[in-house]
């Protein structure tokens, strides 16, 4: 294992300077290698933009920091037999550097906080840490994306919507790390929009809609984040011909069916569970209009 | 003033640019110990013991404290408020550390001093608080209930101040109005944008205490730590490094500051206190609510105004903060002619944490109260908003103009109206809104608003005193050094100072050297607050550059063989008229001074620098014999048009245009004054829909960082147009009026008008997030629906 430690890991120094032991391993095998020991508190770094802060406030006192960024394998991006396979240290920035799927592109450019988030955040990070009020779970989700789960001598994959159990709960066993995100080719139309409550405000309601061309008449499933305690699919059958953007009645009866689609509407210090539920609806229907329009102007 | 009016670069602007500022934390000394500070977890409750042990025996641990064990070394902080107001029969004194009562979720409960700052937080995590929690007071009407304990041991109620302003009789009046509406307004509580943090060290050579703090008063925090540390003064030295935002949240008055020094002294090693975000987040302000009743006639004329006004000052602090609600009530009615006006106001203690200043200071309360008053009247009348507005403000023919607290000094108020309505392009704006579709989720809201600022304050009986003292010292190489008391909390208010003496001695800004926050160095000086750096301590440095003028000229007459009537001074040159080859340039002019001042015949005594003290006119720092009280001696005002996109779906805003007129009396600089309208207009636009500090049921802070408390970013701040006019104040020497708060409350209630345009009206509760826009829309349809939703 090659790993570097800034600190003296004698736990009285420690305990006075309270600093993690940092680890970065060169490649993935490293990386599984350092998880099979087993250490209690061991926090893995994807691009840091959840955990380098929990560590300033103090929020989160981990022994080991296992830093993810010098092993070049996770953070690839690969095509074959019309599947993308995004390395799980993928941040942002690469997704609009280089396009794999329109929808996560459209993700990759809604997200705000400047260079510094693109650059770091990291698609295995988002997931792994499922924080209701997030874009990649739900976007994923809509997709049908599968990520690739190991550890020393095991390999699993399951789909995202299995792999998010609920607010920052995944199904990842101990020793565990996921390492690849698996996006398969489609040629549904897709739309997406979220809501938030000014620039600096997380999500506080997502939505994906796909629009079938294989199963006529249309067929929409939209899926919901951060209005709900995990992502939710929701299929729509509406009455009436798809045009160029949802009739009234018709964007009226997307956002009921939304409505009565979940009981676990999320809440959080930005926005109750009420007014999620209320507008969540509203958001599902525009899009739909968002897969609509593009379908239009392509 | 012409010559000074201009756009100078920042003196400060290529440290900021090139990143060599530096702040309090950037220079930490070498052995520097560090402070944390054990916090309550209950937001009331009563002490039953403090147990240090943990934390003393933890590593790295040099001292801990408590409430009982500081009792002894170190004396009380005393509340600024009027003892008149609080009926307290005596200054109203708190201790530095509790020993019997917490007040609040995050009140520091003990003080752990260790070698590194992670071990002074890990063992503060082990100050074990025995006590028992109590239920916590989370409002005014909770606080203000019967049997409510009293969170003050000198005081009997939570109310700690209650008063009334008072014009005429507003009580006969409103009934005898046409039309009367009631309403209600609150403004949701503000936290401050940059953590507090201080360094103090004992200078073992001097025998002195030395104490760089992010603070926006040096000499006020030297005068408080003397008396708490039975320290002289003058054994005291406070250094204030550049401020990264001062916005009235660092004025003195907390107990973090005096216990660091208190464990320096102690110690006798350097000492270090920074606060975290989730720390800096526990101090408020602007938490008011209002109810106002207004009567008018017909015609839109508002004859009457009654207000109730409640702020809810959370844990008694010893900063300026609870005085605001003073100011609030104050500054009704703003700009407008209203001859009956009575404002009952009360500042309320409970269990969320301590208020200290907030630019505004209470003025964007009033303007926000006071705007919603305007806009109904529009709605009942059917009158244009605007047309409300200007048949209701004061014309520039009755100014000065006189109430019970203020006398408005000079302006055009109803053109500074119809330059915000032009610049804002608004028939366009309302005939687009006429004709917008009933389908589709956007309504375009329009907003009007004129703020009514006075700055300037001078505070008598506290060290916030409305005067300052400059001294301008010349040297051999031509440059000129400004000592002076204010200091600039990123605001630059030392280019201003600067340009006024360059220009008064006939020399390039370049050459000024303004020195700031170092009490061994400036003049006793208020520091920063109130728009008055540049009213007064700007002033104070012109004054006695003035005076050095005069000798320079007489000087320079006697060495030239010229007439002093004939001398004149440009690009650091004395010279004599129509002969500039007869000149002599300042350096070596003031050379001659100090080696034959006194010496040579004709040339004059050898002082080569001077000190003026000055303050504006216009003040009744002290009741008058009828009790008239006027503690702001300049009016500056602002007149605000915000148009808005309301998504009557989501409750999302967009704020798309924002127009905005400012008159502060003469301009010094325009680009500074630019900055600030900007900046004022960014925070307006949070008041209005952002920032808000909410608690849980326990009283617990939901918002521990700026991602739970929402400030606005770049794309959130609409596109802005400016207009300026400048009307002198006759009250003070260059007729500055002060620029760093006009707008804050302008911009807010233009923003929040405009939405609840678009709503169709309701009660304002500011912020306006999302979900409270839909509640004044289903207000607004559920009246136009009879009720059904």
């Amino acid at each position: 294992v090659t790993s570097t430690s800034t600190d003296g890991t004698a736990p009285a120094g420690l305990a006075l300077s309270g600093r993690p032991v940092y680890l970065a391993p060169l490649d993935v095998h490293d990386v599984l290698a350092i998880l099979a020991e087993d250490v209690p508190g061991t926090a893995i770094l994807g691009g840091g933009t959840v955990v380098m802060p929990r560590l300033s406030t103090g929020a989160e006192r981990p022994a080991r920091l296992l830093d993810l960024a010098a092993a070049p394998g996770l953070a690839e991006v690969t095509t074959a037999d019309r599947t993308s396979t995004l390395g799980a240290t993928v941040t942002y920035a690469t997704l609009l550097e280089r396009p794999v799927h329109r929808l996560l592109t459209q993700v990759a450019r809604g997200i705000t906080g400047g260079p510094q988030i693109r650059n770091q955040g990291t698609i295995g990070g988002s997931l792994c840490y499922a924080n209701p009020a997030s874009d990649l779970p739900t976007a994923l989700t809509a997709l049908g994306a599968r990520v690739t789960l190991e550890r020393p001598g095991a390999r699993r994959t399951v789909s995202v919507a299995d792999f998010v159990l609920g607010p920052y709960q995944t199904a990842l066993a101990p020793g565990e790390i996921l390492t690849a995100v698996e996006i398969p080719a489609d040629d549904a139309r897709y739309g997406y929009v979220k809501l938030k409550h000014g620039q600096s405000s997380w999500p506080i309601v997502v939505a994906a809609a796909r629009i079938s061309r294989a199963a006529p008449p249309d067929t929409i499933t939209v899926t919901l984040g951060a209005a709900v305690a995990r992502p939710v699919s929701i299929e729509v059958h509406l009455d009436g011909e798809l045009g160029a953007s949802l009739t009234p009645s018709q964007a009226t009866a997307v956002a009921e069916i939304v409505r009565a689609a979940s009981d676990d509407w999320w809440a959080d210090e930005l926005a109750t569970a009420r007014y999620r539920r209320r507008v969540a609806g509203i958001l599902a229907a525009r899009a739909i209009d968002d897969a609509l329009g593009k379908e239009r102007s392509a | 003033m012409s010559a000074v009016s201009s756009v100078a670069r920042r003196l400060d602007g290529a440290r900021i640019v090139r990143g060599t500022t530096r702040y309090l934390d950037d220079a930490v000394p070498a052995g520097c110990l560090h402070v944390a500070f054990a916090r309550s977890p209950h937001a009331h409750a009563l002490i039953d013991a403090v147990d240090l042990s943990a934390a003393a025996a933890a590593p790295g641990v040099v001292w801990a404290l408590s409430g009982k064990t500081a009792a002894g070394l170190i004396g009380d902080l005393i509340c600024l408020l009027p003892e008149a107001l609080t009926g307290a029969g005596g200054p109203l004194m708190l201790p530095c550390l509790p020993a019997q009562r917490v007040r609040y979720a995050g009140e520091p409960v003990a003080m752990v001093v260790a070698e590194t700052e992670d071990a002074a937080r890990r063992a503060a995590e082990l100050v074990a608080l025995a006590c028992t929690p109590r239920p916590p007071l989370l409002d005014v009407s909770s606080a203000t209930a019967p049997g409510a304990p009293p969170q003050h041991p000198q005081l009997a109620t939570n109310v700690v101040m209650s008063s009334a302003v008072r014009d005429g009789d507003a009580a006969a009046a409103l009934a005898a109005a046409a039309h009367a509406v009631e309403g209600q307004v609150r403004l949701g509580r503000a936290v401050p944008l940059e953590p507090r943090g201080c360094i103090a060290w004992w200078d073992d050579e001097a025998g002195r205490l030395v104490v760089r703090a992010a603070t926006q008063q040096p000499h006020g925090l030297r005068a408080e730590l003397a008396r708490q540390l039975q320290q002289p003064e003058s054994d005291i030295r406070v250094l204030a490094p550049p401020l990264g935002g001062g916005f009235g949240f660092k004025f003195p008055g907390l107990p973090e500051e005096p216990l660091t020094c208190l464990a320096a002294l102690h110690l006798r090693r350097p000492v270090r206190w920074v606060e975290t975000r989730a720390e800096s987040l526990l101090v408020g302000a602007r938490d008011y609510q209002a109810s106002y009743r207004v009567g008018f006639d017909r015609r839109g004329r508002v004859t009457a105004l009654s207000v109730d006004l409640d702020a809810d000052v959370g844990a008694l602090s010893a900063t300026p903060g609870p005085v605001m609600p003073a100011v609030a009530a104050g500054t009704f009615p703003g700009p407008y002619d209203v001859g009956h006006v009575e404002v009952r106001w009360r500042a309320v203690m409970t269990n969320k944490g301590p208020w200290n200043g907030a630019r505004g200071f209470g003025k964007e309360a009033t303007c926000v109260v006071m705007e919603a008053a305007l806009d109904d009247v529009a709605r009942v009348t059917g009158l244009d908003p605007a047309e409300v507005r200007r048949r209701n403000l004061l014309r520039p023919e009755q100014l000065p103009h006189r109430t019970s607290t203020m006398t408005l000094d000079s302006g055009d108020y109803p053109r500074a109206l119809d330059m915000a309505l032009e610049l804002a392009d608004y028939p366009a704006l309302r005939a687009r809104q006429a004709r917008q579709p009933a389908e589709g989720p956007l309504r375009t809201g329009v907003g009007v608003a004129v703020e009514l600022t006075p700055e300037g304050i001078d505070y008598a009986g506290s060290l916030s005193r409305g005067f300052e003292t400059a001294t301008v010292r010349l040297d051999t190489s031509g440059n000129v050094v400004v000592l002076t008391g204010v200091t600039s909390p990123g605001t630059g208010s030392e280019t201003a100072i600067g340009q006024l003496v360059a220009s008064r001695l006939g020399i390039p800004v370049a050459a000024v050297r303004v020195i700031q926050g170092d009490t061994d160095r400036t003049p006793y000086g208020a520091g920063s607050f109130s728009s008055r750096a540049v009213m007064t301590g700007g002033t104070a440095a012109w004054l006695a550059a003035g005076d050095l003028r005069q000798q320079l000229v007489t000087a320079a007459a006697a060495l030239l063989g010229a007439e002093p009537g004939a001398v004149e001074a440009a690009e650091g040159l004395y010279y004599v008229r129509d002969e500039p080859a007869r000149a002599i340039p300042l350096g070596p002019l003031v050379s001659a001074v100090r080696t034959l001042g006194a010496a040579l015949p004709g040339l004059g005594g050898p002082q080569v620098e001077a000190t003026r003290t000055y303050g504006p006119g216009n003040l009744q720092s002290i009741p008058d014999e009828t009790g008239r009280l006027q503690q702001y001696p300049a009016y500056s005002y602002s007149v605000h048009v915000a148009a808005v996109e309301v998504d009557i779906e989501t409750g999302t805003t967009r704020i798309e245009r924002l127009a905005a007129v400012h008159d502060c009396g003469t301009v010094i600089n325009q680009a500074l004054v630019d900055a600030q309208l900007h900046g004022a207009v960014a925070m307006g636009v949070g008041i209005a829909l952002f920032e808000e500090e909410r608690h849980d049921g326990q009283g617990r802070p939901l918002a521990t960082d700026f991602k739970r408390y929402l400030l606005p970013r770049l794309q959130d701040i609409p596109e802005l147009r400016t207009g300026y006019l400048e009307s002198p104040s006759p009250f003070t020497e260059l007729g500055t009026k002060g620029a760093g708060e006009g707008g804050v409350g302008g911009s807010a209630a233009a923003i929040a008008g405009a939405v609840r345009d678009a709503a169709g009206g309701g009660h304002l509760r500011l912020p306006l997030t999302p979900e409270r826009v839909l509640e004044l829309i289903d207000g607004y349809y559920d009246a136009a629906t009879g009720g059904a939703q």
